[in-house]
């Protein structure tokens, strides 16, 4: 399975990568037209970088707005991080430290990734306001990622993977090259699933991440009045 | 809640006529092109402005703003949610310059613009006052008036502008104010609010027009000239400055401070009005620029003006466009004007933050002085001072329902549900702390209050100028 999984994973990494360099590349060369900062706004560009790295990582406003979706949001995003740093694990014999710090709760993580995902869903199938702007890319989308992280779950938490085999076979791909790696149809599934993500990222609402750093509202500091 | 789709697909404000459009430079009507000129138009507008990208391309629609917008909870139609608002656009966007709006347009919910589309953008662009709550709540800060600008903006051009806004720049590029007041007018105007605060203080305030020798030009709202209570703010204006013995003048040529061409989201228009203030204080020889209470006003004079035009000519002690507020708070504070609040012991105060002042700009040299120093000034002139409700004040404020070139009479249905969330807070400090009077320092807000509170069980007079509440405290005479 190998052989069949190997151009699928490196092309759409290539598409994520590229993809999300064009989007900021769009974006930065976009001009900023006026002064439009939400005030009050930090005084200085220290100040606002702050406020940035805040927002990324409390999703503060959100808050203000929604304490339910602030909740399942955030504990998805983090639980999305921890995952993604949990999967460092595949690259090496040896994990680095902080993986390793974090293996022992890869149960819990996964069961906050679909306990976030599915409070996310439920909010949008059960709230009015939010089924009336929901198109179906925005239940896809979280259906996709739910889809993945219980995959990912059921594979954590069974034998049907043997790890070191994987972990060969990641750093085939890092050498552009495929080693063998044993049939296992949830696993090509979880990883289809990720290369659809990575293809859909760039291109997608996905992307607001990035997008919320270069905002004028949020990224111009006050300004001096003398 | 219960959602009522299309509730106010009724509510549109008049068209403009031919004739109005073309004396701004817009088409005069629809042409059979329409279509591809509105495309190309959106097309450039995204290109050459980042926010109107990202609103474009980072909505996650998470529904942080769905019931945040104040014409949503008045009129429970969530076309007027923020988020929706921006889909009119949006979908538009997607279909012709996305891969998957132009290839899957059912998946992300891509539209064509057609003639029910435009339609649409007409009525519910004309159902934002761009006062930009939402974007305070939006996680990556869209701010939808963008939208709503660019939205009005390409309409106009191809031919649907609106009647009242149209109108209002036109009179001001033709005679200097949105009323179209002549010169002679005004002068006349003036010279009767002379008399008027000569017989209640006995002494001689000025309200100087013209006056080339004096050092500091006014740009007030031109409603401060003759409506209620706004004009009872110009002569608050006119006491600090008398009393602070500053000398002062209005100007003919820029009697007006409002910028309605910011509502239309014309750049063209906007700094063609905003350039008529440097030149009349050119043209005077002043050394200070200072704004009346106007919210957009003090939004493009601090925000965009010093962009636009050259203001070098200024004193190097006041290098920038001043708010009156600020001018005054700076007396008071240095000890030069003195209030006593036993002249408004009969009121009880509380203030109504406006929306562009609160969310777009600053006041003094402080990150919260746009709250502090109206504050510290009503709380200096009235003892009886009472917050509404923090959720409605401050950073939330809730627009007055009629801001962002809504105030028109075709709108009153929309204006009077739109003003529901404020007019809900005050109704809570009225019956909690007797509250008599709520004060704005915008003169849409002053003008859109007079005629909704009547709707809501209060008088149309319990509104009031910030300045009218400071003048009436002011100690006048010779005190220093």
């Amino acid at each position: 399975m190998g052989e069949f999984i190997a151009p699928l994973v490196l092309v759409s990494i290539v598409v994520l990568t590229l993809g999300s360099l064009f989007r900021l590349w769009r974006l930065i060369r976009t001009p900023v037209q006026r002064y439009i900062a939400i005030s009050p706004a930090p005084a200085t560009r220290f100040g606002v970088l702050s406020a940035l790295l805040a927002e990324s990582f409390f999703f503060p406003t959100l808050f203000r707005a929604s304490v339910w979706t602030w909740l399942f949001g955030w504990v998805f995003h983090v639980c999305l991080l921890l995952t993604l740093i949990i999967h460092l694990r595949f690259f090496s014999i040896t994990p680095p430290l902080l993986v390793a710090w974090f293996m022992p709760y890869t149960s819990y993580v996964s069961w906050g990734l679909v306990a976030g995902l599915t409070g996310l869903l439920a909010r949008r199938c059960l709230v009015d306001r939010l089924r009336y702007i929901s198109t179906p890319a925005d239940y896809l989308h979280l259906l996709l990622l739910l889809a993945i992280a219980v995959l990912g779950m059921f594979l954590s938490q069974s034998d049907s993977v043997n790890v070191y085999e994987l972990i060969l076979y990641v750093q085939s791909l890092l050498r552009l090259s495929s080693a063998h790696l044993s049939s296992n149809l949830l696993l090509a599934l979880h990883v289809l699933g990720a290369c659809v993500v990575f293809c859909v990222y760039p291109f997608s609402k996905l992307f607001h991440g990035p997008l919320s750093w270069f905002n004028p509202t949020r990224s111009q500091p006050r300004r001096s009045r003398s | 809640m219960i959602l009522k789709p299309d509730a106010m697909a009724h509510s549109k404000p008049h068209l403009a006529s031919a004739e109005q459009q073309e004396t701004l430079g817009f088409a005069p009507t629809l042409s059979d092109n329409w279509h591809s000129e509105a495309i190309e138009l959106l097309g450039e507008k995204v290109s050459e402005s980042r926010a109107l990208r990202v609103a474009m391309d980072a909505c996650m629609k998470c529904g942080a703003c769905t019931d945040k917008c104040h014409y949503f909870l008045g009129t429970d139609d969530p076309n007027n949610m923020p988020v929706a608002r921006q889909d009119l656009m949006r979908s538009v966007y997607q279909r012709h310059y996305t891969f998957t709006g132009k290839y899957l347009p059912w998946l992300v919910g891509a539209k064509e613009l057609d003639e029910d589309m435009l339609d649409r953008w007409y009525t519910y662009f004309h159902q934002c006052s761009q006062c930009r709550r939402c974007s305070v709540y939006c996680p990556v800060g869209i701010d939808t008036s963008e939208v709503s600008m660019a939205g009005r903006d390409i309409l106009a051009s191809i031919g649907m502008g609106q009647k009242y806004v149209n109108q209002i720049i036109g009179k001001v590029n033709s005679k200097g104010n949105n009323l179209g007041l002549p010169g002679p007018a005004l002068a006349d105007t003036l010279l009767g609010l002379e008399e008027d605060v000569l017989e209640e203080t006995g002494l001689p305030v000025r309200f100087p027009l013209d006056d080339s020798s004096a050092e500091l030009l006014l740009v007030a709202p031109s409603a401060d000239f003759f409506a209620e209570p706004h004009v009872d703010g110009l002569i608050g204006y006119a006491k600090v400055l008398h009393q602070a013995g500053i000398s002062w003048t209005l100007s003919t040529h820029a009697s007006e401070a409002a910028n309605f061409g910011l509502f239309v989201g014309s750049e063209p228009h906007t700094k063609t009005m905003a350039s008529r203030i440097r030149d009349a204080a050119l043209q005077l020889g002043v050394k200070r620029l200072v704004f009346g209470e106007c919210g957009h006003a003090w939004r493009v004079a601090q925000n965009f003006l010093p962009d636009w035009v050259d203001l070098d000519f200024l004193d190097a002690a006041y290098p920038r466009p001043q708010h009156i507020a600020e001018v005054t708070h700076e007396l008071w504070k240095t000890g030069r004007i003195q209030f006593d609040p036993s002249k408004n012991a009969e009121r009880t105060v509380t203030f109504h933050d406006s929306c562009n002042v609160a969310r777009a700009t600053t006041l003094g040299n402080t990150r919260n002085g746009h709250f502090t120093v109206p504050r510290d000034l009503l709380k200096a002139s009235c003892d009886n001072f009472v917050e509404m409700s923090r959720a409605t004040t401050h950073q939330s404020t809730f627009c007055c329902g009629g801001g962002g070139g809504l105030l028109t009479d075709e709108l009153l249905e929309l204006r009077i549900k739109g003003a529901t969330p404020r007019m809900n807070a005050l109704a809570q400090v009225v019956k909690e702390h007797q509250v008599t009077h709520m004060v704005a320092m915008c003169a849409i807000c002053k003008s859109q209050f007079s005629t909704v509170f009547p709707e809501f069980d209060l008088s149309f007079d319990a509104v009031l100028s910030l300045h009218q509440v400071l003048g009436d405290a002011l100690v006048m005479g010779s005190v220093r």
